[in-house]
């Protein structure tokens, strides 16, 4: 379970004080799928970064259990990252000069055979068992993201964060991703950040997010969603 | 401002801008300052001491013997265009370099008391402190920058034929102390001393008597041609200033033939940089290029606009460059040559010449690797996938790739990119290889002088200190005496009659020995040489039998002339007073190789010749008894040395040799430290671009969990993989070359030289070691401003 108790983060811009997260307290039960819809620059890009630990809050205490991020160092923050969260982006963000199965293979800490065999057998359900060996630039854009959902999931994680993971996909890809991501779910928690609802049909739990504040968990939404895709 | 200016580009991106002119600065920089600095150290000091010789003209007879011809000197005083004639002769000292250890000949003008004025006059020279020699007396005046180098004043004693550079010669005169009388304000390095005392003391009267011939004024050239054309014959040498000169610089030219590849090579090095710097900047710039082309713009027009961009900054850069090299030497020559009252003139046309190559070199390239680049512009393929042409992208075979189980290897990145690999590796290469050709030069030039004093393995040597004086008989009694000593074997000095070349611009006493029959048979037998060919020299006869090693270095073969002027056995052989005809040639010695130097003339022809001046007790080889060579030449360097006797022993001359290249590598290793600092900086330049580009790798590594230290980690890996192997290909290729050239060109010149020796090898750690220190320095700087979410945030 992952928990935030009044999450803040401010910065300085100029002379100003923006506040990104104002005082956000949130709870990710094991195997759901949250959704964090809201408009560009309402802050939830920046609730995710503090949740997966990239970013370090002004304010507030994020727990992993019963774990305090604030009691954590660095490096065992990167531990959390690394065996704990899987990360999809809007940019897929492969290594240029890695094939599809090396960037997936980047993310165990012990690279070793199985592991190999396991990521190439994950590639394969996922459509891209003969394009393996191809680097991202020979890839389409749904098949790069299919590789990141796959590098995400590869070790197993508890949490996936996705922000905007469909953005820059054609609607179909877009939603083949999602059900990709969704498919986690069976294994972990998913939070996946948003500006469209329309990937956020099968969530457990929707949160707005407006001016940095949870503006409203709207269950309403799922539901016509729900309905409207049916 | 003009948008299609070719200042636009620069002046909206300066970072591009600045690293293109740190670029161009530091190049010029650092091969204007080595190349001043090789001028200054090297080249310079030897040119300040002929300056004695910029307002005369110097006639001699050739060999002492001949005297001089008094009708020459009635042709000089009637020629209308001489001012003046006055009788000189000279004292050849040493004045120490700016290096430890390095000398160059500077000569003591041996005057009469009545010419000195005349003579300080043309010199616009006068007393600073203290007075003239005085006629007779053991004195000598010195100029101001001359003394300071000499560390002397007035009242301090000189002892001028005691320095290092007598070391070399067979019978150096014998020390003498003179007396600093007087500091001279002089614009010309000078040293002056009483002719009348040279003439009243034995060894100084057969140094080479010789007029100082004054021009009148604008009559120099007149004068000159004077002299060289009915002056200068077969028994009268003439040197005129130009001639000394020229033969400076003659003697320069083969280190600065050395140096030219290196400047040649360092600029390469960064031209690849600069290209690599670039290559990366167009790919930013393709919607320019492509809308730039697709509205009408040639792509000769584009090729032409970005080399003019490149070169005008480079030249910007060179330019600065120049001007932090003026500041930086004129610091050195502060605190280091003028302290030292060297003369550093950093303003001159070599390291300027040497640095335009800079320029002409990396706009060279510019153009040729924008034009290969812009031969596949496509206009449409830029506009719609911002790449130069439809084909980019297939850069790599789908079926040449097989995906590795640990793809964060530091092996990874560069097998995926041969281009960068092949850059870094040959860059490094470059530079490490610019600074060991100087570095393998040396230590070639010491293994082969080693092979021509291996005769000295069985026997040491004994002579007086004088030149040409006789040995004193309580000393050759002393060493008949003593215990250890099988054999006294009497020799004359030995006269330069051949020598050995060393490629490629080193040279080793090959002269013969002078010893009686008898003796001869002895050392052959205890050497095991073995004719080749031909027959041992007949007593008084002027035959000569010389190794197999200096036969094919000179290709010499029986029957050959040594020592005729009109048909020299070899370019460069002396002219003799004497011939000598090659009657022998010696085998090749087998294990162990003792015998290369030896080669003998007969002692009794020399004995017969007024030409050949053999002492009445002539130096001495001594062979120990058995097993007693290291007691004997213990005794001979701790004990018989006190007895103002010469003593050379084969460990002696070996370590000699070997401080001598010594002290090159370490001048060389000043040098060094110079161009590793370019270098280093080039290539961290290099490095860090690259680095740069990868700031989404890092990003995306850091959101998925890896350290800071971890990433840190992995990229110090890959440049130290890099490095590395770019560190032993060079190893790799340099090792062949060496064995190419010790089978290909010494052994077939009979020379020899260690491939395995250790030092000249650790020369090739430096660079990569700064490369490797300045790449870690500033990847941590980068790191320490890495911002991962700011490239995962990224909307794209």
């Amino acid at each position: 379970m992952l928990q935030t108790e009044n999450l803040t983060l401010t910065y300085k811009d100029g002379d100003s004080i923006v506040t990104a997260v104002n005082n956000i307290s949130i709870t990710i039960q094991d195997h759901q799928f949250i959704g964090i819809l809201g408009p560009s620059g309402s802050g939830k890009s920046s609730l995710l970064y503090l949740m997966s630990g990239l970013r370090q809050p002004t304010g507030g205490e994020i727990f992993l259990d019963d774990r305090a991020y604030s009691k954590m160092s660095e490096k065992d923050r990167n531990g959390l990252r690394r065996t704990e969260y899987g990360f999809v982006f809007q940019h897929h963000f492969l290594i240029n000069y890695m094939t599809a199965l090396e960037n997936v293979m980047v993310s165990p800490i012990a690279p070793s055979k199985a592991y190999m065999v396991q990521a190439k057998a994950f590639l394969a359900d996922l459509g891209l068992g003969d394009k393996l060996h191809r680097f991202p630039y020979e890839l389409s854009g749904g098949e790069r993201q299919r590789v990141a959902v796959a590098r995400a999931m590869i070790h197993r994680p508890r949490i996936i964060f996705a922000d905007e993971p469909t953005g820059l996909l054609d609607r179909t890809t877009g939603l083949q991703v999602m059900a990709l991501l969704r498919s986690f779910c069976k294994q972990g928690s998913l939070v996946a950040v948003t500006h469209n609802p329309e990937i956020l049909a099968e969530a457990d739990q929707v949160i707005t997010i407006r001016d940095g504040r949870v503006s409203d968990i709207d269950y309403r939404l799922m539901h016509d969603l729900k309905e409207m895709i049916s | 401002m003009n948008p299609l200016s070719i200042w636009i580009y620069y002046v909206r991106n300066k970072q591009h801008a600045a690293i293109l002119l740190a670029t161009g600065i530091m190049v010029t920089l650092g091969i204007y300052s080595l190349v001043a600095l090789v001028w200054g150290v090297f080249v310079e000091p030897a040119r300040q001491a002929i300056h004695a010789y910029s307002e005369t003209s110097l006639v001699t007879p050739k060999t002492t013997n001949n005297g001089f011809d008094p009708s020459i000197l009635l042709k000089l005083q009637v020629n209308t265009d001489i001012e003046n004639v006055i009788p000189s002769t000279y004292i050849r000292i040493e004045l120490p370099g700016m290096i430890p250890g390095q000398g160059f000949p500077f000569e003591l003008l041996g005057l009469y008391e009545g010419d000195i004025a005349y003579f300080l006059e043309r010199y616009s020279a006068t007393i600073k402190t203290g007075r003239l020699p005085q006629s007779g007396a053991a004195e000598l005046v010195l100029s101001e920058d001359t003394a300071n180098i000499l560390n002397v004043d007035v009242g301090d004693e000189y002892i001028v034929t005691s320095s290092e550079f007598y070391k070399g010669m067979e019978a150096p005169p014998a020390p003498t102390t003179f007396i600093v009388s007087g500091i001279l304000d002089s614009n010309t390095e000078l040293g002056i001393v009483s002719l009348e005392f040279l003439n009243h003391h034995e060894e100084y009267r057969q140094l080479a008597d010789r007029f100082l011939v004054f021009a009148k004024e604008g009559k120099e050239v007149a004068v000159d041609e004077f002299l060289r054309s009915e002056i200068r014959n077969l028994e009268t040498d003439v040197r005129t200033y130009q001639m000394l000169s020229e033969r400076v610089i003659n003697e320069a030219i083969p280190g600065l033939a050395l140096l030219l590849p290196v400047v040649l090579l360092v600029a390469f090095a960064f031209s690849l940089v600069i290209a690599t710097i670039n290559k990366m900047a167009n790919v930013q710039r393709l919607p320019e290029f492509g809308i730039l082309h697709a509205t009408g713009y040639s792509k000769r027009w584009l090729v032409h606009r970005l080399t003019m961009e490149t070169t005008i900054l480079t030249m910007a850069g060179w330019a600065v460059g120049i001007v932090l090299a003026g500041g930086v030497l004129q610091l050195v020559k502060t605190s280091l040559f003028a302290a030292r009252g060297f003369v550093f003139n950093y303003v001159s046309w070599l390291p300027f010449t040497f640095s335009i190559p800079i320029i002409l070199i990396i706009a060279g390239l510019t153009y040729w690797t924008t034009s290969k680049t812009f031969t596949r512009i496509d206009p449409v393929a830029i506009v719609e996938q911002r790449s130069m042409s439809q084909e980019t992208d297939q850069k790599h075979s789908r079926d040449s790739i097989e995906s590795q189980l640990k793809p964060l290897n530091p092996s990874i990145f560069y097998l995926r990119h041969p281009r960068r690999t092949l850059l870094l590796i040959s860059t490094t290469g470059i530079m490490i290889m610019a600074i060991v050709l100087f570095v393998f030069s040396l230590s070639i030039g010491s293994d082969a002088k080693e092979l021509f004093l291996d005769y000295l393995s069985h026997v040491s040597i004994v002579r007086s200190q004088g030149m040409a004086n006789s040995l004193d008989s309580s000393v050759l009694a002393l060493v008949k005496d003593h215990p250890t000593v099988e054999r006294v074997i009497p020799y004359a000095p030995r006269y330069n009659i051949l020598n050995v070349y060393i490629p490629p611009f080193a040279s080793a006493n090959g002269s013969p020995f002078g010893v009686y029959h008898d003796d001869l048979i002895y050392l052959v037998e205890l050497y095991g040489l073995e004719l080749k060919e031909g027959q041992l020299p007949h007593p008084g006869t002027n035959d000569m039998v010389i190794s197999e090693s200096l036969a094919r270095n000179r290709d010499l073969k029986i029957g050959d002339v040594v020592g005729d002027p009109e048909q020299p056995a070899y370019p460069g052989a002396p002219s003799l007073d004497q011939e000598f005809v090659i009657s022998g040639i010696f085998s090749q010695p087998v294990e162990p190789e003792t015998g290369n130097g030896w080669g003998f003339i007969s002692l009794e022809f020399l004995e017969n010749q007024s030409a050949f001046n053999v002492p009445d007790i002539p130096p001495i080889f001594i062979v120990p008894k058995e097993g007693q060579k290291e007691n004997l030449d213990n005794w001979l360097e701790n004990e018989l040395a006190q007895q103002n006797v010469s003593v050379v022993t084969y460990r002696k001359e070996i370590a000699q040799n070997k401080n001598t290249a010594r002290q090159g590598m370490f001048s060389i290793a000043l040098l060094e430290i110079g161009l590793a600092v370019v270098a280093a900086f080039g290539l961290t330049i290099l490095n860090y671009v690259f680095t740069s580009e990868r700031q989404m790798e890092f990003g995306v590594l850091y959101a998925l969990g890896f350290g800071r230290h971890q990433i840190l980690r992995r990229l110090l890996g890959e440049t130290t993989y890099i490095i590395g192997i770019a560190w032993g290909i060079n190893v790799l290729l340099f090792l062949a070359a060496i064995v190419g050239l010790l089978f290909g060109i010494f052994k077939p010149m009979g020379l020899t030289f260690s491939i395995f020796k250790f030092t000249p090898w650790l020369y090739t750690l430096p660079i990569p070691i700064a490369v490797l220190a300045s790449s870690a320095l500033t990847t941590l700087r980068m790191f320490s401003k890495l911002d991962a979410i700011s490239i995962v945030d990224r909307r794209l």
